[in-house]
């Protein structure tokens, strides 16, 4: 643990710092690597649109009732409330594809923290080069083709909501956002974060110790 | 960008080394500094924009304790490296990622900083990764004093004296460095967002920018020392002297994955100087000019090979190769070697690939990049990964493209059976203490569960397995959907189409693994010489040995 971090209540990360932490997080709670490298991804692309991300991803890791839907029916359902990081992947996985979006609209049921999915619906977005609508509950939000958001919800607590998708027309050109490059999150939000990225380190042995530096003196 | 619209040398295509060559660890391993490595194409930005340098700040007392600024200015921006200075009792300097304390401590600030940017470096730079920097500042970094010289050579000048040029040579730096952090590191800025200015563009360029200031400071730190204690009987370090000093480094296995966690940027780096080499080698005459400058270059590596020394035995038996076979080179260029033959340069190269070892071959690559700056240092505007996009999967892709692509582009990772104990008998992994990456013994550590995905053959192997049992028409998102697992080696498949130069082309954890090479093949990018392996995992290095210091290179100013 960063000793420093003490004297602060609110801390300002680079992206790259809130990659590689949520990165190991993700990892750290059970997920794969890949699946990992999609949660970060996610995140950064939920504080460049100014959004919140350590309490929608924290509710995601620390879940452990949702699942993955079943997607070879018409509408994406499981046995328990759905994952937004495993549905979100498997929906830009299939995003072209028949049992994706190919159909030009989509329902997936009982999404958990659905906040979470919105990265990768924008990213389904920006592959076909269409806006798309998505509504959760009472809320609607549009995700345009070039990756920007109309406006984003509060967010919604945990509890799961019925998911649509449709794919609209493509909008007029709009005037490029700027995009935020830093993030702001709590000492507590850091502190939980990392709890679930320690679980991915490995406690150094004493060969490991010594054979990662000289095996002379340090000093010359 | 592409950088076909670059090339005026179609020819090239013919001469470039295949990346089934190119790729293997010992040969990256033997990998030499370049006209294109990061710190050489840093200092021909400086002198060809004319960059003025100022010692803004040089406030410290007769122990070397406080602090210096030296700021540099391009044509639009203006950086500072501010130098905490500490007065670090002999046991606690280490060079280990593990130590808390150093003799001097550098950010890299972007801009002139104020009193109030000083207060704030100063209650966190001196406690390194235990602080937080912002994003005003670009890097991170940290050295100690050189047991061998520093004090000897203040003590030597205090005396009015210049210290025994041989014992500088041999030691090489009064400082290393034990990390130089950037793009992002504990709260710096992201590369990303400063890689459109120009002078930021090409890798690691703020890094170097910061090592090149710090030697500065160490020349400027023993003459303060000197002149503390012998007062006017002192004199200053002398020109002869300071050429022959560089900036240290101590580098561990925290440098190994970056090459492979970053496949793009490193088949640009390699791609690049391939590329440079195949347009030397293309070229179908030799001036007098370019003769006569790689001659020089020639008797510099000599030089250099007799003055880079190591006990450590895989270096002690390189540079017995390099010597001789550098020795072996002179011979041929200066008796045999036809310059009017259809292609010269590439005669040369043939000639080397035929006569010398490896570490003499890629020291003949260096050399022959040297004399042909305006054929190819332009190729350094195609290093940088400028990627910004979400990491998407194909998932449309068929797996029988990606059978074809594992076949086509991966054939040597098929070639390893990775249930042999000693073909997986390595695990990378994160450590608990420092975060930083290590390297255990999978079949007497605990750990492999929590393994790093770096073992990119080995999961090259499995995923070509797993699809064998599936149709080929079948989309690979139906792959992933029953084997997430494999998400992460299929990401990187599909990343590196058309990237032949990604990838290290050798098994990374065998226990025949050397992680040296990995280190020796980075920090040759970086444009490090004198490579001093001191443990399988652990080497030193100097920087900017024998180059211009900022004071010579730019205007200065008062």
């Amino acid at each position: 643990m960063n000793t420093m971090l003490h004297n602060t209540t609110t801390l300002d990360l680079s992206m790259s710092e809130l990659s590689a932490l949520v990165l190991r997080a993700t990892k750290g709670s059970g997920f794969s690597w890949g699946e990992a490298d999609e949660a970060a991804d996610a995140c950064v692309w939920l504080v460049q649109m100014g959004a919140e991300c350590v309490d929608p991803l924290l509710g995601v890791l620390l879940d452990k009732t949702s699942c993955a839907p079943d997607i070879n029916v018409a509408v994406w359902e499981g046995n328990s409330v759905i994952c937004p990081l495993r549905s979100g992947i498997i929906l830009r996985d299939f995003v072209g594809l028949p049992k994706g979006l190919a159909g030009g609209s989509l329902v997936i049921k009982q999404v958990q923290n659905w906040y979470f999915l919105l990265p990768f619906i924008s990213n389904s977005a920006v592959s076909l080069g269409q806006d798309i609508v998505m509504k959760a509950g009472a809320d609607t939000i549009k995700l345009f083709a070039d990756g920007s958001v109309d406006k984003l919800p509060n967010i919604p607590s945990a509890h799961a909501a019925n998911i649509e998708i449709t794919i609209t027309t493509k909008n007029e050109v709009r005037p490029p956002k700027v995009k935020l490059q830093r993030a702001k999150i709590t000492l507590e939000q850091y502190e939980a974060i990392s709890k679930l990225a320690m679980q991915m380190t490995v406690p150094t042995s004493n060969i490991s110790e010594a054979g990662a530096g000289s095996s002379g003196s340090d000093n010359d | 960008m592409t950088c076909e619209s670059l090339n005026q040398f179609p020819d090239s295509v013919n001469f470039r080394r295949p990346a089934s060559k190119v790729m293997r660890l010992e040969r990256l391993g033997s990998a030499h500094p370049m006209r294109l490595s990061f710190l050489r194409i840093l200092l021909r930005r400086v002198e060809q924009e004319n960059w003025q340098f100022k010692r803004a700040v040089f406030d410290l007392d007769s122990n070397g304790v406080g602090y210096a600024i030296y700021s540099v200015t391009g044509p639009e921006r203006t950086y500072s490296l501010v130098c905490f200075s500490h007065d670090l009792p002999a046991d606690k300097r280490s060079d280990r990622v593990i130590a808390t304390a150093w003799d001097a401590t550098f950010t890299l600030f972007d801009g002139v900083p104020d009193r109030n940017d000083i207060e704030r470096l100063e209650k966190n730079v001196p406690h390194q990764e235990a602080g937080r920097v912002s994003s005003r500042e670009l890097t991170l970094s940290r050295a100690n004093r050189s047991v061998r010289l520093f004090n000897d050579v203040v003590e030597t000048l205090s005396q009015g004296k210049q210290p025994d040029l041989n014992a500088l040579a041999k030691t090489g730096y009064l400082m290393r460095t034990t990390a130089v952090y950037g793009s992002g590191k504990f709260g710096a800025a992201d590369w990303r967002t400063i890689s459109d200015r120009p002078e930021m563009m090409c890798p690691f360029q703020a890094e170097m920018l910061s090592v090149w200031l710090i030697r500065y400071f160490t020349i400027d730190l023993v003459n303060h020392l000197a002149e503390a204690k012998g007062g006017d009987s002192s004199v200053k370090l002398g020109e002869a002297a300071r050429n022959l000093l560089g900036v240290g480094n101590s580098t561990g296995l925290g440098m190994a994955p970056y090459l492979v966690k970053h496949p793009v940027l490193f088949n640009n780096l390699v791609m690049v100087r391939e590329e440079a080499l195949a347009r030397v080698r293309s070229l179908k005459n030799a001036s007098e000019n370019q003769i006569e400058d790689f001659s020089k270059a020639l008797g510099a590596a000599v030089e250099n090979a007799h003055l880079w020394q190591s006990e450590h035995p895989v270096q002690v038996k390189k540079l017995t190769e390099l010597r001789q076979g550098l020795a072996d080179l002179t011979v041929y260029v200066n008796s045999e070697m036809d310059w009017g033959a259809a292609h010269p340069w590439d005669e040369l190269w043939q000639w080397g690939e035929a006569n010398l070892q490896i570490e003499a071959q890629e020291a003949l690559l260096s050399l022959l990049l040297e004399p042909h700056g305006s054929i190819i240092d332009d190729l350094a505007c195609c290093m940088a990964d400028s990627q910004t996009e979400f990491n998407q999967i194909n998932g449309g892709m068929l797996i029988g493209q990606m059978i074809d692509l594992i076949n086509d582009s991966y054939p040597w990772a098929l070639d390893h059976s990775y249930k042999e104990q000693d073909e997986c008998a390595r695990f990378w992994y994160v450590s608990e203490d420092k975060l930083e990456p290590r390297l255990g013994e999978r079949h007497s550590e605990p750990g492999h569960e929590q393994e790093l995905p770096l073992d990119i053959g080995r999961q090259v192997s499995q995923l070509s397995e797993q699809l064998a049992g599936w149709n080929n028409d079948t989309p690979i998102a139906e792959f992933l959907l029953m084997h997430p697992q494999f998400r992460n080696i299929v990401r990187r498949l599909q990343k590196t189409i058309n990237k032949p130069f990604a990838e290290i082309q050798d098994n990374l954890i065998s226990a025949e693994l050397m992680p040296i090479d990995m280190l020796r093949c980075k920090l040759a990018f970086f444009g490090a010489n004198r490579f001093d392996p001191r443990s399988d995992r652990w080497v030193r290095i100097s920087l900017f040995q024998g180059l211009p210091y900022p004071d010579e290179l730019c205007e200065v100013r008062v």
